[in-house]
């Protein structure tokens, strides 16, 4: 009757669904790019084809990989800041769970089908249901507009993606996080120092106080240790807020990696040597975890330099607005038109519902061509 | 158990797993796939990305059968694999509310968040989740035939023994055990969510109103729970609790499997406060250190309180389950959550090791016709009210989100 975290995680969707060797990771952006890339010209040419003025022959551009990475990156930065920020001062596992589910949108999603002004709310919202920090979406909407740059919003902008969020999720709610790892780190240090004040390990404890003493402490003072503890959790909490959540890193390392790279930044010293504790026989795992650990802990660093080009930002920002998905612009149309669908018979073929929408697009199409795009996400 | 990062395995690398993960894993279509939408086609039958896709295919295995119940809130159909018939599902389809402005609701999510991470024998497996093009979620269960332990407790026709109960509650036992292990509450467990597989397991169900274990600051809502099976922190309004909220409810189902009825069956929340303090004790600062300084706490009137019952009250209520039973029982059923037995401790107790030995699963009493009772049970949201109102169990079920903490 034991339960390992190992096993725990294994069977956890983050691990089962959301893992990836960094290699798998930039095959399926790639994908998804290409997909993307290939549907929106079909739909630019369908949409130019209707419209007698436009100039058939100006060529198509579409984002690369690269761009869109940069575009989500910068709006990960903005989510972050979004959540935490007033009016909504959300805790950062609720946001660090929002970003997650937005990086995990655009895995299967082009900006270029959905712009991230029109996902970020939307990613947010569902955090705080998931999280159990849920407001009503009127109050959500409300909070939304006291900021300058969504001060528009409505409920319905807010809630129109959900729908297509959550088949991004694949229904999976549930993110892990390092945290719990980094406190468990907590206790077990302020544990050892508890074992040197009293000169001996707990039933079963695997080092000699000699060994607590000399190798992790280094002959630091054990008095000094509380401080020492302190510090390192600060700096690896930092990371963790910051870098690990806007970084790939929980696509690519789990939660306890995570934990214990922000934790070799801090004192890569100390972090062997605490590792050395249930390791110490084990020469090879050893090397093999210090080897993920490390490659982690390189990850983040990158992720800690990196900071937003705001001119490289403004030319995607304007290179996308010329390749947008124009069928995916007004998404509180579609979404309505399928609740409608819904609705209106449960039992409804879905053959005859999906006709009935396909035709209600099409006119929503052609209204748009008559009174110009939507408003949303501009 | 605990989650120790000092344990070897926690800290092991998940590289080598991953290799054998990734062949399962199906974010990533085949080319052939992606590339067979011709350019110049129509695209309108083409999904508009990879999700969808994925999507679309999931929906695909499954053939939707006979409709097993419906509720408010869902829709449950016998289900089976298109390519192997005699493989069932119950599929569960959460109908959309085009009346709900909030999207996705919070039964919903919390169902499917908690079941697409707890994989253990006596929780009931969510095989796939999919959506129709219309928004409705569907949810593929297992198919679980034989009904719910109410209607066997309920069946005068059905003997059971004590072999029988020990073995019932073993299982239940275990899936909360489980689920305390993963850091969820379930704040729902009573007899009808307590589903019984083809091979006799017993299987937890209605997920509806789980949620995480909360961070020590956060408040968590006291409305959870159907009153029968509520313990008294709750009525309380205690705002910070932990798995002893299930374990209570544990022990009340195995008071109400050995008396064949419900151990205390209150008709409104003061109604079941006074049941409690009846059978149990009245809560008071001396069996229960801070009980006076919560919320909901009214005091007692002096010539109103019953002392802390004795084992040899248990005894006369339950006697057929002699005094090392009770004494397991009694663990459960303690007034302060902080000293009440937690699953770990009950899953240790030495009552398993006696005789008679838990039936095996294969041979436990069974009621055939349980399909349709599958459906009803289903078709609930967490904590739902039975429709014809036959029960008074009703949990509180007027979720106010603003207190969801």
């Amino acid at each position: 009757m034991s339960l390992t975290e190992d096993t725990l995680y294994a069977s956890s969707t983050q691990f089962r669904l959301w893992s990836f060797t960094p290699e798998k990771l930039v095959s399926l952006r790639a994908e998804t790019n290409a997909f993307a890339t290939k549907n929106i010209t079909k739909a630019i040419k369908r949409a130019r084809a209707s419209d007698e003025t436009d100039n058939k022959e100006q060529k198509i551009d579409c984002l690369t990989m690269e761009e869109e990475q940069t575009l989500i990156n910068a709006y990960c930065a903005q989510l972050m800041h979004l959540g935490q920020a007033k009016p909504f001062s959300l805790p950062v596992s609720v946001v660090g769970t929002a970003v997650q589910f937005f990086k995990r949108f655009y895995l299967s999603n082009s900006p270029m089908t959905y712009h991230p002004l029109q996902i970020l709310p939307a990613t947010l919202f569902l955090a705080t249901k998931t999280e159990s920090r849920h407001m009503a979406l009127k109050d959500f909407a409300e909070r939304l507009r006291g900021l300058t740059a969504w001060k528009t919003a409505t409920p319905d902008e807010v809630i129109a993606p959900e729908f297509i969020i959550t088949q991004a999720l694949r229904f999976s709610f549930s993110v892990r996080h390092p945290y719990r790892a980094l406190s468990g780190f907590r206790l077990e240090m302020l544990g050892l120092l508890e074992v040197v004040r009293a000169r001996r390990g707990p039933a079963g404890f695997p080092l000699a106080v000699e060994d607590v003493r000399g190798k992790l402490l280094g002959g630091r003072d054990p008095e000094a240790w509380g401080e020492v503890v302190q510090r390192m959790h600060e700096t690896a909490l930092k990371y963790l807020h910051g870098a690990a959540l806007l970084s790939d890193v929980y696509f690519l390392y789990a939660p306890a990696h995570i934990t214990f790279a922000a934790l070799h930044i801090a004192d890569p010293e100390f972090t062997e040597m605490f590792l050395e504790i249930p390791l110490r026989n084990k020469p090879e795992l050893k090397a093999r975890v210090l080897a993920t650990v490390l490659a982690c802990k390189v990850v983040l660093l990158e992720a800690e330099k990196r900071r937003v080009d705001k001119e490289e930002v403004a030319r995607v920002e304007a290179k996308l607005a010329l390749c947008r998905d124009p069928e995916k612009i007004d998404l509180v149309g579609l979404n309505r038109a399928q609740k409608r669908d819904a609705a209106e018979d449960g039992q409804l073929d879905e053959k005859v519902a999906k006709k009935r929408r396909l035709i209600r697009e099409k006119s929503a199409r052609d209204a748009e061509d008559l009174f110009g795009p939507g408003l949303v996400g501009k | 158990m605990a989650a120790s990062p000092l344990n070897p395995a926690a800290a092991s690398p998940n590289r080598q797993k991953s290799n054998g993960k990734l062949k399962a894993l199906t974010v990533q279509p085949k080319q052939s796939e992606v590339r067979s939408d011709d350019e110049g086609d129509s695209n309108d039958d083409a999904p508009v990305n990879l999700a969808e896709k994925l999507n679309n295919e999931e929906k695909r295995k499954y053939v939707k059968g006979k409709k097993l119940g419906e509720g408010t809130y869902a829709i449950v159909y016998k289900g089976h694999l298109r390519t192997d018939p005699t493989q069932l599902f119950a599929i569960k389809k959460i109908k959309l509310n085009a009346e709900y402005k909030d999207g996705l609701s919070m039964d919903a999510i919390r169902e499917v968040k908690f079941l697409q991470e707890l994989s253990h024998p006596n929780i009931i497996p969510l095989h796939s989740v999919f959506s129709t093009r219309d928004q409705n979620l569907n949810l593929v269960l297992e198919f679980l035939p034989l009904g719910d332990l109410e209607v066997l407790i309920r069946d005068p026709d059905v003997n059971y023994s004590i072999a029988d109960i020990k073995a019932w509650v073993g299982m239940l036992t275990r899936a909360v055990w489980f689920c305390h292990a993963n850091g969820v509450l379930h704040r729902d467990i009573k007899p009808n969510n307590l589903l019984i597989a083809a091979d006799g397991e017993v299987k937890l169900a209605d997920f509806g109103l789980a949620r995480a274990f909360a961070d020590p600051q956060q408040n968590m809502t006291y409305n959870v729970i159907t009153r029968w099976y509520r313990p008294p922190e709750l009525f309380f309004k205690a705002r910070h609790y932990s798995g002893a909220v299930d374990m209570w409810s544990v022990g009340t189902v195995f008071a109400e499997l050995i008396l064949r009825m419900p151990f205390m069956a209150g008709n409104t929340d003061i109604h079941q406060l006074e049941l409690i303090c009846q059978a149990i004790g009245t809560p008071l600062e001396d069996n229960w250190p801070g009980v006076s300084e919560l919320e909901g706490y009214l005091p007692f009137d002096k010539d109103k309180i019953t002392p802390v019952r004795t084992r040899a009250d248990y005894m006369s209520t339950f006697p057929t389950i002699g005094s090392v039973g009770v004494e397991l029982l009694m663990s459960m059923l303690v007034l302060d959550p902080q000293k009440r037995a937690t699953a770990k401790e009950v899953l240790e107790h030495r009552w398993w090791a006696e005789q008679p030995r838990p039936t095996e699963k294969e041979r436990l009493p069974r009621k055939a016709g349980g399909e349709q009772r599958m459906g009803e049970d289903l078709k609930r949201r967490g904590g739902e009210v039975e429709e014809d109102g036959r029960r008074g169990d009703k949990v509180a079920k007027k979720l106010d989100f603003s207190s969801l903490r």
